[in-house]
């Protein structure tokens, strides 16, 4: 077999390569893509060569260092910062410090505590309150509408406001159930009110140019095609956010913890690493975007969305609508949903990196401390509009017989020289994964290398391997375990070596 | 480390805490070589690393008398050197040297012939390209060989935040290398 992995497929495993993290099977597929590919061996090998010569350089390699000259230089240092005069004030700050810390109130408080308390409590109660905090609730309590000044109960203006402690539960939650992140990509089409002309996606705004500006209600409100403008990079206020702008495309992104970005023309491609303590929304016309899971896009036209769901799933909710879920490899619009179509997806990996970007979520995942993890499925989210924090939901720790857990122990068994308990584990495991979780292609390929490598029983292991291809053609390894698949298969009747 | 070498580092360290440098000396000999390399990890081979490595161990020395855990001293120190390189990263301007970066056209057939040093020289010119952030994840992860965990726990950094600057360390370093084995003379250095 020769050149089965692509040049990109192989550069997108370059790093996982220098780790020594690449299954065998995916090994193999580079190797033998290398092996005929005289760029990608180059860049292969001068990227690991690179970072192995760094890792292990000795520290000749960094400086040339004398050692005795430089600790003389050392001495000369430590002998100025000991000059008297630091000493003595050294000393003096640390008498100022001690005082500080042995200070009672009395020292601090130059001033009426009780004015200050009525001055603290109407602030709180005033809706010129710098609180930034208390704002949106200062808009919508009725005490608000009191005269200024007027002194209400604290507790009652309090009340209402969703502890935001529990928002950042929630973020955990719903980030780490559903995979931790998600990758948007926005195209919006928004009808200026007065104008009547459909500001489209502008994918298709120069073909739709010569049509009759006066279209019908009804036209209007068709879906237009799904495709994907031409991107840039564009800035992002948050690092977890990486936006990439169409042309014209017009949105804000607020700098609070509980983002909301606000797309108001054009589309974007948003790739997100989901924070513990933040939320994330995207917000286009009237409709409310909230992540649940990992990939996803979506156009607007008028009042009509579309989504699309690469992986993991989202919630579109719009004003006093229920909210609707959609999962991944669905394309919804209107009510209706049909499967996705791949090209979006090869589309999307122009300007991100897919692969990779799963595989760290999922190490991230993993890593994550136990207690802050809630159990491997999603979890259903309440509907959110705009910018309302979600209810508190209590975090889970993983199930014991969940799918990570079962992997994680079926590699226990394994090291223990016990295969057969480590198959058992993982085929649990892999009832328990639906099956467009690209764990489960992981799954099967374990399966497959136990029974083919520890058990040799290579029928077994092509039954996985043939339900992996079958499942994922295009994974970068599909073609180098069709052509094991059909070596070990050679002779009986199988499709897939046709 | 055995336990009799442990004992006689933490005599060291108390010695040198209460000003012999003698004793502070033996520890320099000890930890040199880690702290240059650590430092080195950071910031690239170049002149700044033994400025950086003086001010590691100026800071080892003032740091001294509160160390109370000696058998973990040897982390402590590696924390502190990792810690003032980063902030040497943070306060440095960055300038990217052309020529270190045409090393990464050497043919295959010659590549394995250049020396250590010119080959991470070559690296850093390229890491110099990165953010701050990307380039204490990129160390951390792909040099040092931590894992996401580790750096979030360390960096006070959410893990996904760190994954991020990994995975984005890495695009932009493949961009690189691969824009100078595409060119045939790297018309500018300026960030890509």
């Amino acid at each position: 077999m020769s050149n089965r992995l692509s040049c990109e497929d192989v550069e997108a495993l370059l790093f996982e390569l220098h780790r020594d993290e690449l299954s065998d099977l995916k090994q193999e597929a580079v190797d033998d893509h290398i092996r005929s590919c005289h760029r990608c061996l180059e860049l292969t090998t001068k990227i690991t060569d690179l970072f192995e010569t760094a890792s292990q350089a000795e520290a000749s390699t960094w400086a040339d260092i004398n050692p005795d000259a430089l600790f003389e230089s050392i001495e000369a240092t430590l002998v100025e910062d000991s000059e008297p005069e630091d000493q003595e004030a050294n000393e003096r700050l640390d008498e100022l410090f001690d005082t500080a810390r042995g200070a009672d109130e009395d020292i601090w408080m130059g001033f009426d505590s009780d004015a200050l308390f009525d001055r603290i409590t109407e602030r709180m109660s005033s809706p010129d309150t710098d609180d930034i905090n208390d704002l949106d609730q200062l808009e919508s309590s009725p005490a608000n509408e009191q005269t200024s000044g007027d002194v209400v109960p604290l507790a009652a203006n309090r009340e209402e406001k969703p502890p935001r402690r529990a928002a950042r539960r929630w973020a955990l939650a719903v980030a780490a159930a559903a995979g931790i992140a998600f990758v948007a990509w926005l195209g919006l089409s928004i009808v200026e009110p007065a104008g009547d002309r459909a500001i489209q996606n502008p994918a298709d705004a120069l073909a739709s140019q010569t049509e009759d500006p006066d279209e019908t209600p009804a036209e209007l409100q068709e879906a237009p095609p799904f495709s994907l403008p031409p991107m840039e990079s564009a800035p992002s206020t948050h690092e977890s956010i990486r936006i990439f702008a169409s042309e014209g495309a017009d949105y804000s992104l607020g700098e609070e913890q509980d983002s909301v970005l606000e797309l108001t023309d054009g589309s974007v491609l948003i790739e997100y690493f989901p924070e513990q303590d933040t939320t994330f929304a995207v917000r286009a016309g009237a409709q409310t975007i909230t992540v649940e899971g990992t990939v996803f896009s979506v156009t607007l036209v008028k009042d009509s969305i579309q989504v699309a769901v690469f992986e993991g799933a989202v919630r579109v909710t719009a004003p006093e609508k229920t909210s609707r879920k959609i999962k991944a490899g669905e394309f919804f619009t209107g009510d209706d949903t049909s499967p996705l179509d791949d090209a979006i997806t090869r589309e999307v990996e122009r300007y991100i990196d897919l692969k990779t970007h799963r595989k760290l979520l999922r190490q991230a995942l993993v890593e994550s401390e136990p207690d802050e993890e809630p159990s491997g499925d999603l979890q259903p989210v309440a509907a959110t509009t705009e910018t309302s924090v979600p209810e508190h939901r209590n975090v889970q720790r993983p199930k014991r017989d969940s799918p990570r857990v079962l992997r994680e122990q079926a590699l226990e068994a394994l090291h223990d020289g016990e295969p057969r308990q480590a198959i058992t584990l993982l085929s649990e495991a892999l009832e328990k994964t639906a099956p467009t979780d690209q764990a489960s292609a992981d799954i099967l390929l374990e399966l497959a290398r136990i029974h083919l490598h520890s058990l040799g029983e290579p029928d077994q292991a092509a039954d996985y391997l043939d339900r992996f291809i079958t499942r994922w053609p295009d994974d970068p390894a599909a073609d180098a375990i069709r052509f094991q698949l059909c070596g070990m298969t050679a002779g009986k009747d199988n499709p897939i070596c046709d | 480390m055995t336990q009799d070498t442990k004992t006689q580092e933490a005599d060291w360290i108390k010695s040198a805490a209460a000003g012999d440098v003698a004793s502070f000396r033996k520890i320099y000999d000890r930890y040199l070589g880690q702290v240059t390399r650590t430092v080195g990890r950071y910031i690239g081979p170049g002149p700044e690393v033994e400025d950086v490595v003086q001010d590691v161990f100026v800071e080892l020395h003032h740091c001294l008398d509160k160390v109370s855990d000696y058998d973990t001293f040897g982390g402590w120190v590696h924390r502190v050197a990792r810690n003032t390189a980063i902030s040497h990263i943070r306060k440095r301007k960055n300038s990217v040297n052309i020529v270190a970066l045409q090393t990464l056209k050497e043919p295959t057939s010659l590549w394995g012939k250049l020396t250590a040093r010119e080959k991470v020289r070559a690296l850093y010119v390229a890491m110099d390209c990165l953010s701050d952030d990307q380039r204490e994840a990129i160390v951390m992860y792909e040099l040092e060989g931590n894992t996401l965990q580790e750096i979030a726990d360390h960096t006070e950094t959410s893990i996904n935040t760190i994954a991020s600057r990994v995975r984005r360390g890495r695009e932009q370093l493949l961009k690189i290398i691969k824009r100078v084995l595409a060119t045939s003379d790297l018309e500018t250095g300026e960030k890509v």
